[in-house]
């Protein structure tokens, strides 16, 4: 039984809309679980505003003032609180975010990415790791501005990689890259993960991550529906046992295009399942309650498995 | 809010202070401060509470006018910087720089001496050097609002040049320079103030801040202190106050400007 | 209708050509594929047709007449990122009306809830905001729709829908598409035909 590096129980996050009135809380993640580890590419994946960037800034405790937040995160099978996830974040847990909106637009690149140190070693190892990523020198002396979509993209990565993390989770790290730069970027990743450590990545571009990745977490409303291996995926849809991974299967353009009515709730503290709106397979019994059915590697929270 | 009514009830009070009640009144000259005089009263006999509020209203009138003269020029020149071609945006700034770069004071004493001393030339001074970051603020907003994609998809629907300047401008524009207004004050009464110290200001004869405290510093070596120090202390508890009413209006219009 | 740019070229004055010669046609109904790697100017071309930017050579063209350069611009660029196209302090209604009034069908064609109209920008995602934007952009001035990326940053099911709505008020008000994207599927999907902006190209 391989040990998890990153472990993820029972989180739920909320955000508190109304200083005085607790109803208005706006729950956004609801009693999520999920294990990451060493060596693999675990993507997440659903509609865009579902919350897996909140996820993913829940587990680095980036998350605003206003957020409340149940459950627990392991690291190496240590229960993280602030101040292990303090010494975590940025060293062994690094973040890739969606855009260079996190850099500072007045620093020369190459100096945030050695975190403004001028030391040799930290110098020669920038610039080892910017020609690993296809940087070429003259890059550390631009501004953000000035880098174009892929090479933004590969100044963030080569500032997460700096400190020799063991997990790297990104953001969606691949919008409006084309194919080639997109696929570089992914095999960035596979390179990682096959340095046995573990990348998080968050997107909604199904059809790039799914010949990278190895485990798929499917995000929808609040809840990961179904955790499946990637292989399944590419399979066909009668190897996914959540309507709603099917759903998207098949409304993917080289898989039939269809769409299927209605839009992910906006609450997702409903009673029963929360995508008995929109399921063909809805029985009475989804109005009242959902099973999570537990394999080894896999998960899905439904009171069917429909994979066959 | 507390603030703006305290600034109300002076505004009110110092007009209805007649020259009556802060006349001479020899019989009761050089008074420590007491339950009578709250703020003393000076070699004439003339009690310094009234006279300090009759001050501070003069400031306050002085400074709002100023001020609403320069938010004026503030506007004009930051909405052509951001409207019209480049040269006339260079050409601003050219301005801006060269206007910074004076020290204010005496940018003031030079204007009043040249435009005749007293009121008016405090105010011409006073508004002809306060303009300057306000138009900056104003000049920066219009021409980032000018290049929101929203605002060019607009034009690519047809909507006229009013159309943009009311519905997508204003909104922006408008909080900024409330904000800028009220901000502008301090600066213009504590010039004001300064300028009427060193003379060049309105004349003796008026209650205001400046000309008290400029008097009373003839008096500090006899030992009148409270000449000069509930005055002073009255201008700085005013200009605090007034910074923070920005702050608060600053505030409270955020949450309107942040919508994003 | 026909859409045409003839012989279009564009430098900035400091760089070399970016388009030389570019020749293009669609007519009414037509839905075409436009593709070219990042940064080859894919994005410069459709500024250029939907009157955004001035090419340095070349004219653009319906039925052989100029386009007014006042007025609604009968070609309606949409853009990828929704939350910058729509002003942030304006509610929903008042976007959606910026050219015509409620078209009931439409919104519903589009898939846009009631419960939406009278809301602000940063209450909606960015699925959900896409749909007003081309909403918006759907008046009956509007005869040719660019779609620049605009399904790039949603989920595979809201794509689907929102590209099915697109196809079909393409065929009701018989408005020719031109579909940028770097998703060959996509292209092959629902593109009568593909140009290579490579190819077309002249520089």
């Amino acid at each position: 039984m391989k040990k998890t590096l990153l472990e993820v129980k029972n989180l739920s996050v909320s955000f508190k809309m109304d200083a005085d009135n607790k109803s208005n809380n706006n729950l956004v993640i609801n009693d999520l679980s999920i294990k990451a580890y060493p060596g693999e590419i675990l993507t997440i994946v659903g509609s865009s505003g579902s919350g897996k960037s909140i996820l993913a800034h829940a587990i680095l405790g980036l998350l605003p003032s206003n957020s409340i937040v149940e459950g627990q995160i392991f690291y190496d099978g240590k229960l993280i609180d602030e101040n292990l996830l303090g010494n975590l974040r940025g060293s062994e847990i690094a973040f890739i975010p969606q855009s260079i909106s996190y850099l500072d637009p007045l620093v020369k690149v190459g100096k945030q990415v050695r975190s403004y140190t001028d030391k040799d070693e930290t110098i020669e190892k920038q610039r080892n790791i910017f020609k690993y990523y296809d940087l070429c020198e003259n890059s550390e002396k631009l501004y953000p501005f000035q880098l174009s979509g892929g090479m933004a993209r590969r100044v963030l990565i080569s500032t997460a990689v700096m400190e020799d993390p063991k997990i790297i989770i990104a953001d969606e790290p691949t919008p409006g890259l084309d194919m080639e730069s997109a696929k570089k970027t992914m095999d960035y990743f596979k390179s990682f993960a096959d340095e046995n450590k573990t990348v998080i990545l968050i997107t909604h571009d199904i059809e790039l991550a799914i010949n990278y990745s190895d485990k798929l977490a499917i995000f929808y409303a609040g809840h990961i529906v179904e955790l499946t291996n990637a292989s399944y995926f590419k399979k066909g849809a009668k190897y996914l046992r959540h309507p709603y991974t099917k759903a998207l299967y098949e409304s993917l353009p080289s898989n039939g295009f269809k769409p299927i009515e209605g839009l992910q709730p906006e609450t997702t503290s409903t009673r029963g399942c929360v995508f008995k709106d929109r399921c063909k397979f809805k029985q009475e019994i989804c109005d009242q309650r959902v099973k999570t059915h537990e394999y080894d590697d896999e998960m899905v929270k439904c009171n069917y498995d429909f994979r066959g | 809010m507390i603030i703006t009514s305290i600034i109300l009830i002076i505004m009110i009070l110092g007009a209805l202070i007649t020259d009556e009640i802060t006349s001479p009144n020899f019989s009761e000259k050089n008074q420590f401060p007491s339950l009578r005089h709250p703020f003393g009263t000076d070699w004439l006999g003339r009690d310094m509470f009234f006279r300090t509020i009759k001050g501070l209203r003069n400031s306050i009138l002085i400074g709002t006018i100023a001020s609403l003269v320069s938010s004026v020029i503030a506007i004009i020149v930051g909405g052509l910087a951001g409207t019209m071609p480049k040269w006339v945006d260079n050409l601003v700034r050219m301005v801006i720089d060269l206007v910074m770069g004076i020290p204010h004071l005496i940018f003031i004493i030079l204007i009043s001496v040249f435009v005749g001393k007293g009121a008016k030339g405090i105010v011409i001074g006073v508004a002809l050097t306060h303009w300057v970051s306000l138009a900056r603020v104003i000049r920066n907003e219009v021409l980032q609002v000018r290049n929101e994609q929203y605002v060019l998809i607009s034009r690519r629907f047809g909507k006229s040049n009013w159309y943009i300047f009311k519905n997508h401008m204003i909104p922006i524009v408008l909080p900024q320079y409330i904000i800028g207004l009220v901000l502008m004050f301090p600066h213009a009464i504590l010039h004001e103030a300064s300028v009427t110290f060193l003379g060049f200001g309105l004349s003796p004869e008026t209650a205001a801040i400046g000309i008290i405290l400029s008097e009373s510093m003839k008096h500090l070596i006899s030992g009148m202190w409270h000449l000069a120090f509930f005055p002073g202390v009255s201008l700085v508890v005013l200009v605090l106050m007034i910074n923070k009413l920005g702050e608060n209006l600053t505030l409270i219009l955020n949450p309107y400007l942040t919508r994003e | 209708m026909i859409l045409e740019a003839k012989n279009i070229g564009f430098r900035y004055k400091s760089s070399g050509y970016i388009l030389k010669s570019v020749d293009f046609k669609i007519s009414s109904g037509e839905i075409i594929g436009l593709i070219a790697k990042s940064g080859y100017g894919k994005t410069t071309f459709a500024k250029i047709i939907s009157g955004y930017l001035k090419q340095s050579w070349g004219d653009v063209l319906i039925d052989e007449n100029k386009i007014p350069a006042h007025g609604f611009y009968p070609v309606q660029l949409i853009y990828q990122h929704p939350e910058k196209s729509i002003n942030p302090r304006w509610k929903m209604r008042k976007s959606l009306c910026e050219n015509d009034d409620l078209d009931e069908e439409l919104l519903d064609i589009l898939g846009i809830r009631k419960t939406w109209i009278d809301r602000y920008p940063n209450e909606l995602s960015g699925g959900e905001l896409q749909r007003f934007a081309i909403a918006r952009a759907i008046s009956k001035d509007t005869r040719f729709l660019i779609a620049d990326e605009i399904t790039a940053m949603l989920d595979g099911i809201t794509q689907a829908q929102i590209w099915h709505s697109l196809i079909e008020i393409s065929k009701k008000n018989n408005i020719g598409m031109i579909v940028i994207t770097h998703n060959k599927e996509l292209v092959n999907k629902i593109c009568s035909r593909t140009v290579k902006l490579e190819e077309v190209n002249n520089i």
